[in-house]
């Protein structure tokens, strides 16, 4: 009974770690996001909202597998947020973000986008929870190119930068990553990356220690 | 000299008498906050310039810090060669990417160390704060005073980190008092206060969060010890001590305090059935020690003509900062559970306990700037409830024993209330223009000792065939846990 049960928890952990390492390597075969667009060169605040908004700013170019946008707005605990993004007046995209996001932009995941899109419009719902407001910040323009709210002209674009998976794996970018760890840091050098993983597998081990010896 | 010799041997023998799986439990974390020292940029946990700020003016100039003005020359280059506006809470922007801009720090770093401008003595958020933390911090940042900023800052980080290891290491031994028969809980207790993510972080960093997790786990064993065993003498003492290194650590623990006091009281009134009046002079010496701290915070303050609890005295005003305690109290309330009938809508659609708690546990680090994809969020729900059910059941079957620890249990409820209406009235003080700033998972982490006796009891609820898979799971499971938020972590910042 007893050798049952030390084969039960040893297969439990054992078993846990090695699913877990099966997600990271396959986490680690995707793409890093990378930035494909930028819709505006300046970044200016536009002001503060403290009401739910929908806004649309016409115009807008989207490269191909687009998966997310980023839009520059600021909050502490910031609102739901919902995208769509329409050509020809119809819906080729649309994503939301739920309250809770905190910093100086939010991040929408959209439904799949495989080809590139011109002249598209993005409008964003401002969800507002409560009574805290959110700052937008992008480019100062002209009314005629400015975002709209209502038919009335914000006073600039909301900057929004698109976003898919970058051409490299994760692998392949190992070893770069590990060499900007080892900037800005106390001690310089590629070798920071290896103590940190020196100690996580130290942590591994010991916890593997402590579960065999202590787990019936 | 004899004495003192006694004395040393009567410590050798107490610390014997701690299992080694404690030890084994501390060294995880002790080394997880070291790997997330690493991990994390300098500066990129929360409020980490005000805090080192402080250790600095302290080591340097023998004084606290200022309210108002500007850093240090030394650090203010640090700052700006690590682009620290740039890349804090804008998580599109990341930390130095080029051999030229090391340059440039390494640089500024020398010049700034052999400059003769001193620059500001401003401490940021922390000034208000007590300084007992940084007074430790001056040790390690002393013993690099050869060295750049930077590796003063790793030096301070690595006792940060010991902390963090004593914060497992009492949670090990709180969860033994509770569960003195179910030996294994105690690791899957231990282990899994040891493998939380953001106690990783936090003690990965330059900020007295990482001390304080360490008292309130001393807090949580002392007074479990004493409802065990009984409050002896020497017992009292102990945690008068702690409550006072705890108010001299960080004014968070004023949330604690009440109850830490309720838990003397009940404790000494107690054992005077055995006792007899010895019992109330030793709760009055610890009550004496417990409180000095505050009161020569409190005297200190008011000598200086500001508020007598610093930035605390605004959350702790009976008549609000709106003016309305029942609109304090239904915002406290709504911040950690859903809006009542009857009560203003102060969160609109936001689930808090979602949103703020649940989601800032499972992933929210650096200036809460590095999430993981939400879909992530979602899922930790699944495993969540099942711990929460498990954790449930094993309440429910044991609910007679539950019962004989009534007034245990009270006490625990009372620091746990404390520290969250602490935490609300602080974030209230800044609403409506923030909704919930202090909402932020970090400052739940006092609790993790009760966390601790969750997992271990969750492992129990699966039942005796069980448990102890179950225990092992939910260790890999945090340990999972804990390499992804590091990895996501490395993306945020040098991805």
């Amino acid at each position: 009974m007893t050798t049952l049960s030390i084969d039960r928890t040893r297969l439990a952990f054992a078993g846990s770690l090695i699913l877990g390492a099966v997600v990271l390597a396959i986490t680690l075969s995707g793409a890093p996001i990378a930035v494909a667009r930028i819709n505006t060169q300046r970044h200016a605040g536009l002001g503060t909202t403290r009401e739910s908004l929908t806004a649309c700013q016409s115009a807008e170019t989207l490269p191909r597998h687009t998966s997310a946008l980023r839009l520059y707005m600021f909050a502490f605990t910031g609102p739901r947020v919902s995208v769509q993004l329409l050509a020809h007046g119809q819906v080729i995209a649309h994503g939301e973000r739920g309250a809770g996001w905190t910093g100086g932009s939010v991040t929408v995941a959209l439904g799949p986008l495989a080809g590139a899109h011109q002249g598209v419009t993005l409008c964003f719902a401002l969800l507002l929870n409560g009574d805290e407001g959110v700052s937008l910040s992008g480019e100062r323009t002209h009314s005629a190119l400015a975002a709209q709210v209502h038919g009335e002209p914000l006073p600039g674009r909301v900057r929004v930068e698109d976003l898919r998976p970058g051409s490299s794996s994760w692998w392949s970018l190992a070893l770069a990553v590990a060499r900007r760890m080892g900037l800005g840091h106390a001690w310089a050098g590629t070798w920071i990356a290896l103590l940190a993983g020196a100690l996580m597998l130290g942590v591994v081990l010991i916890s593997w220690r402590v579960v065999f010896r202590e787990l019936p | 000299m004899s004495r003192a010799r006694a004395t040393a041997r009567h410590w050798t023998q107490l610390l014997r008498r701690v299992p080694t799986a404690a030890w084994l439990c501390a060294a995880v974390a002790c080394l997880n906050g070291l790997a997330w020292s690493i991990v994390t940029p300098p500066f990129q946990v929360p409020d980490e310039p005000s805090h080192v700020a402080y250790v600095k003016e302290l080591a340097e100039k023998g004084r606290l810090p200022a309210h108002s003005g500007s850093f240090s020359y030394e650090e203010a280059v640090a700052l700006a060669d690590l682009h620290l506006t740039r890349v804090a809470e804008h998580p599109q922007y990341q930390t130095i990417a080029s051999q030229a801009q090391q340059r440039k720090l390494e640089e500024g770093l020398q010049l700034a160390r052999e400059s003769s401008i001193a620059g500001g003595d401003y401490g940021g958020v922390s000034a208000s704060q007590p300084p007992l933390y940084y007074a430790l911090e001056v040790i390690p940042y002393s013993l690099g005073s050869g060295g750049t900023l930077l590796e003063r800052i790793e030096l301070m980080r690595i006792l940060s980190a010991v902390m963090g290891g004593l914060t497992a290491l009492f949670s090990f031994l709180f969860v033994r008092e509770l569960l003195p028969r179910v030996r294994w809980a105690w690791a899957v207790g231990g282990l899994g206060v040891a493998l939380v993510p953001l106690l990783g972080f936090m003690s990965g960093g330059v900020n007295p969060d990482a001390m304080l997790f360490a008292i309130s786990a001393a807090l949580f064993y002392c007074l479990a010890r004493g409802f065990r065993r009984g409050l002896t003498r020497g017992g009292a003492i102990g945690l008068g001590a702690v409550t006072a290194i705890g108010l001299a650590t960080k004014l968070n623990f004023l949330g604690l305090a009440p109850g830490a006091l309720l838990g003397l009281i009940v404790l000494s009134v107690r054992s005077a059935r055995s006792l007899g009046r010895a019992a109330y002079v030793s709760l009055a010496a610890a009550l004496a020690l417990a409180l000095s701290p505050a009161l020569v915070y409190v005297i200190g303050h008011l000598a200086s003509s500001a508020p007598a609890l610093g930035i605390a005295s605004k959350a702790l005003s009976i008549s609000g900062v709106h003016g309305s305690v029942s609109g304090e109290a239904s915002y406290i309330w709504q911040l950690y559970l859903p809006r009542l009938p009857g009560m203003h809508s102060d969160f609109g659609g936001l689930s808090s306990a979602r949103a703020l708690w649940f989601n800032g546990y499972v992933g929210l680090y650096g200036w809460l700037d590095t999430t993981f994809p939400h879909w992530v969020y979602d899922f930790a729900l699944i495993p969540a409830l099942a711990l929460v059910c498990l954790c449930a059941r094993e309440l429910v079957a044991r609910r007679a024993a539950l019962r004989a620890h009534a007034a245990e249990l009270t006490v625990y409820c009372a620091i746990a209330v404390g520290l969250l209406v602490l935490i609300g009235a602080d974030s209230y003080t800044v609403f409506p223009k923030n909704n919930a700033e202090y909402g932020q998972a970090r400052y739940l982490l006092p609790l993790l000792p009760l966390f601790g006796a969750g997992l271990a009891l969750a492992a129990r609820g699966a039942g005796r065939r069980w448990g102890p898979a179950v225990g092992a799971t939910i260790i890999a499971l945090f340990l999972l846990h804990d390499v992804f938020s590091q990895l996501q972590e490395v993306a945020r910042f040098y991805g």
